[in-house]
């Protein structure tokens, strides 16, 4: 004989079932994946996935109890005992509640299951595909600048009757004037979209699906190299493959109208306005 | 692939700490810094740093973004300021200067620095602009001394906003707001703001134009005050009050910014022929999507000064057609198009705000254009929303005014392989669209109808219940200068025809409830026999 608060084989597989399923999956997984990637929404597991753990849950289950008999026994038991009574008169009403409820339930599960849906096609998007070989490893000539360069700027200020010493002070007030030039292309061209805070909230944001991209993200500008924004900005969203779905991206082509000089100049101007530096390129050996 | 797990690491390190610091971040009252030498030099380096662009070096308004604007950046030399809570033509309060920084100018592209600058920060800008205006030393014109006041305010009430509509109407506001708050009042488009600009009466229907705000307490201050520099009047002398409160609410309630959730525009199905008109009743009952639009900043000619930036979208079908309701707002109707005042060579990257391109009435007609793509994908894979690509074109629905106003049928049917190459008219047998417009109260209302399937499946979009189809929207309106790719669009949305439930669904089910059943039946049976074991 059992005692009498024992929980019994039956509720102990329901209940480990309903944690591990509804608990696990369904609320568990969504907020920690929230938490990882730092969203404002719940992300859901796929509908195929959750399907797949529910039948894992399921089998193990079913492997735990039937391969052992004594298990199967005390798990058998409760609902031998519930089904197979012919005399206690509330078991009966419980028994025909039950035996009515589940093919309706099953019933109704599989109809709604079955009404045609709308699924919309959203997929996971590739917000940094890799870039083209022919960008790997090129360096911004505005952020660093050659020693001729800075010599020709010194002596232009030297005309210009505002000499700099030092080529050290010189490289640095060359490079701040192209921060300059590039702020202010960044103001004309990006600040539509990007905004002039370089979050992504531009005037014209507004309308598109696909935000623009928020440079202020720690996820996103410190974690690319120059010549990789440089790749972006000189192809657009036509220029992703297929996995950042480039026909949702209103990232312009800025090689058809900006030439080279402007969209390496530009990147100083937004690298200036999110307030980061440029991830420094991998050493490779 | 560039990316690796530290980097994600270091993401999930990097949105810890700044969740930590955020409480310190949090703004808090009297934080106000002194004005003096220390925080105008610092003033003065964040102008620099954040501002220069736009109001320029000399704070005149002339910055190298300015001519792509409209409204300009504000010249700020000459003491006229439109978010104010003192009288007409006062200066602005610090307080005043501070919010309209703080909050920016919205629907304009006066950013909202609060989301970047520290309240100390603003304060300093603040203290650095006023020194553009020598008025705002000189103790006389002190805008302490001019403070409008709003002493009682009325909460909001539906009672108080219908008194509102009431003031509305009694102090003439829709001459030129429009009798439905969509700035179609005025009949002729000749206003010019304070620098000299053509300008537009507000359209007070849209939450997020409101410059200064839309809640009541802001609103009230702008017809209070009167917005300096535009022909908005104060009607502080003509109004008491309590009925300006009234109607501020009623203001607020014609202002709003909701937006649609979802992205999909439900056709729904109906009996009989499809309405014809914009006007007929039977569109009530298919769902609405507002579907916002922005200018086409995407390739040149570039537009950011659009004057839609809306539209709301819904569709009917029946056996054979559907039809597709698109209403949106448009002061002016313009039906006329002159193609040789269309402007085909452009200097700069974005069309300038004035100068490049006629903006008057008269010139070009509004139209609107549906788009979707001509093959039919599972996946997510669409053509470009901009106009396609070479290798995946999109079929195009355009309505033109002109063409209602001369009697011939208002819609044609093109085909596009990205936005390089021109626009195709399809020939002559293959137009099968048919369009009718109407407009009324500043509001254009345009269905376009077609076959839910033709022969054309090579060219044409073909209707299948149960799919979303993409679908995206350009606009042009006309007497903005509107014309070619100088115009306002979306990107994809979708519209789906529900498909009905298959009478083998309900076959199916009763089946699996019998077998349940069954189950049940022999469950049971075999529990009695274990049961006597026991
Ligand atoms: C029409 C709006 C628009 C304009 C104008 C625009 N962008 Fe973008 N940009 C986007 C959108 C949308 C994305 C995000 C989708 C994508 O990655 O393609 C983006 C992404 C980017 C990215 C990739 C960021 C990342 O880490 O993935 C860079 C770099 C960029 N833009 C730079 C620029 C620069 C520089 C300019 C000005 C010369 C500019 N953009 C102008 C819309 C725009
Ligand atoms: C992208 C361009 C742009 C930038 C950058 C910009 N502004 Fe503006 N600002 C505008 C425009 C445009 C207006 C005028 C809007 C109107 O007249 O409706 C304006 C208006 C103003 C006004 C007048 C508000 C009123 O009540 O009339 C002030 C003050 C102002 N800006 C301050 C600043 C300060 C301070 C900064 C820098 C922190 C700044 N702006 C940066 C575009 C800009
Ligand atoms: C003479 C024409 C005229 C009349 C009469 C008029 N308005 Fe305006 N109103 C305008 C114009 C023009 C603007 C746009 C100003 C701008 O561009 O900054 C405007 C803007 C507004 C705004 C928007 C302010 C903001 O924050 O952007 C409100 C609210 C408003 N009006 C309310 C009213 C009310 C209420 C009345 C009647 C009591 C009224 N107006 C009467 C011309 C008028």
């Amino acid at each position: 004989m059992k005692g009498k608060f024992e929980i019994n084989m039956f509720w102990k597989v329901v209940v480990f079932y309903l944690v591990f399923y509804y608990g696990g999956l369904e609320v568990l997984f969504p907020l920690i994946s929230k938490w990882a990637v730092g969203s404002t929404d719940m992300l859901h597991m796929p509908a195929a996935a959750l399907a797949m753990y529910r039948a894992l849950i399921f089998t193990g289950l079913f492997i735990y109890i039937s391969s052992s008999a004594d298990r199967r026994k005390a798990f058998m038991e409760p609902l031998v005992r519930f089904f197979g009574d012919t005399e206690n008169k509330t078991l009966a009403t419980m028994r025909m509640g039950v035996l009515v409820a589940l093919p309706l339930v099953v019933g109704a599960g599989y109809f709604s299951d079955g009404i045609p849906r709308l699924i919309s096609p959203a997929g996971v998007r590739i917000q940094h595909p890799t870039m083209p070989g022919s960008y790997e490893g090129l360096l911004s000539p505005f952020r660093n600048v050659s020693e001729k360069q800075v010599q020709d700027f010194q002596s232009r200020k030297a005309e210009e009757g505002q000499p700099i010493a030092g080529p050290e002070d010189a490289r640095k007030a060359l490079v701040e004037k192209h921060t300059r030039e590039g702020a202010s292309l960044y103001a004309i061209n990006c600040r539509p979209c990007h905004g002039m805070q370089a979050n992504g909230e531009g005037p014209m944001a507004r309308g598109f699906r696909l935000k623009p991209a928020n440079f202020r993200d720690p996820g996103l500008l410190p974690t690319i190299v120059e010549s990789y924004a440089f790749w972006r900005v000189s192809k657009g969203g036509p220029g992703l493959s297929s996995a950042a779905t480039p026909w949702d991206s209103a990232m312009p082509i800025w090689e058809l109208n900006l030439t080279e000089e402007e969209r390496w100049k530009v990147l100083l101007g937004e690298y200036f306005i999110s307030g980061v530096n440029p991830r420094e390129p991998e050493k490779h050996e | 692939m560039h990316y690796k797990l530290g980097n994600l690491i270091s993401m999930l390190a990097l949105t810890a700490l700044a969740a930590l610091l955020w409480p310190g971040q949090a703004f808090s009252q009297g934080n106000r810094p002194p004005e003096n030498e220390a925080t105008l030099a610092e003033g003065k380096v964040i102008y620099f740093d954040r501002c220069v662009y736009c109001h320029g070096e000399l704070g005149d308004g002339n910055g190298p973004a300015a001519d792509f604007l409209d409204p300009r950046p504000r010249d700020l030399t000459m003491g006229m300021f439109k978010i104010r809570t003192t009288e007409s033509g006062q200066l602005p309060r610090d307080i005043d200067l501070f919010n309209a920084v703080s909050r920016g100018l919205s629907g304009t592209a006066m950013p909202r620095w609060e989301l970047t600058l520290s309240e100390d920060q603003r304060w300093k800008v603040v203290y650095f602009i006023k020194t553009f205006t020598p008025e705002f030393a000189d103790p006389d014109f002190n805008p302490e001394n001019f403070v409008v006041k709003a002493s009682s305010p009325i909460p909001f009430s539906e009672d108080s906003a219908a008194k509102g509509r009431e003031i509305f109407l009694k102090a003439k506001c829709w001459e030129c707001h429009g009798k439905q708050g969509r700035g179609d009042g005025q009949k002729s488009d000749t206003l010019q703001d304070g620098w000299g600009f053509k300008l537009r009466v507000r359209n007070l229907t849209r939450g997020w134009s409101l410059k200064g705000g839309n809640r009541p307490e802001d609103i009230f201050y702008r017809f209070s005050t009167g917005v300096d520099g535009t022909p908005m009047p104060s009607f502080i002398k003509t109004l008491s009050e309590e009925e300006r409160w009234h109607l501020a609410n009623y203001i607020s309630a014609l202002a709003s910014d909701k937006e649609s959730e979802g992205v999909v525009i439900k056709a729904a199905s109906m009996e009989g022929d499809l309405p014809e008109n914009a006007d007929d009743p039977a569109w009530d009952s298919a769902p609405v999507l507002k579907v916002p639009l922005t200018g086409q900043v995407l390739a040149q000619p570039r537009w950011q000064n659009i004057s839609v930036d809306m539209v709301e979208a819904r569709a009917l079908y029946n056996g054979q057609d559907i039809a597709v309701l698109v209403v949106w707002d448009d002061p002016f109707k313009d039906t006329v198009h002159d193609e040789s005042q269309e402007i085909k060579e452009f200097q700069t990257t974005y069309v300038k705000a004035f100068g490049d391109i006629p903006r008057k009435p008269n010139v070009f007609r509004d139209s609107v254009a549906l788009q979707f793509p001509v093959k039919m994908r599972d996946g997510a894979r669409k053509p470009h929303f901009f106009r396609g690509e070479t290798s995946d074109p999109v079929n195009m629905w355009v309505w033109k005014s002109d063409l209602q106003e001369q009697g011939v049928n208002s819609a044609e049917e093109f085909n596009a392989k990205g936005f390089q190459k021109p626009l195709a008219l399809q020939p002559g047998e293959s137009q099968q669209v048919k369009g009718m417009g109407t407009w009324k109260d500043g509001q254009w209302r345009v269905v376009l109808t077609r076959s839910l399937k033709n022969e054309d499946s090579r060219n044409d979009v073909q209707f299948e219940p149960g799919r979303l189809i993409p679908i995206a929207f350009n606009v042009w309106d006309g007497s903005n200068g509107e014309h070619g790719l100088i115009m306002s669009l979306s990107d994809w949305r979708f519209i789906a025809l529900e498909a009905s439930i298959p009478g083998s669904l309900y076959l199916w089910t009763i089946v699996v409830m019998l077998m349940v059943g069954l189950a049940e039946w022999w469950f049971v049976r075999y529990s009695r026999n274990k049961r006597k074991e026991i």
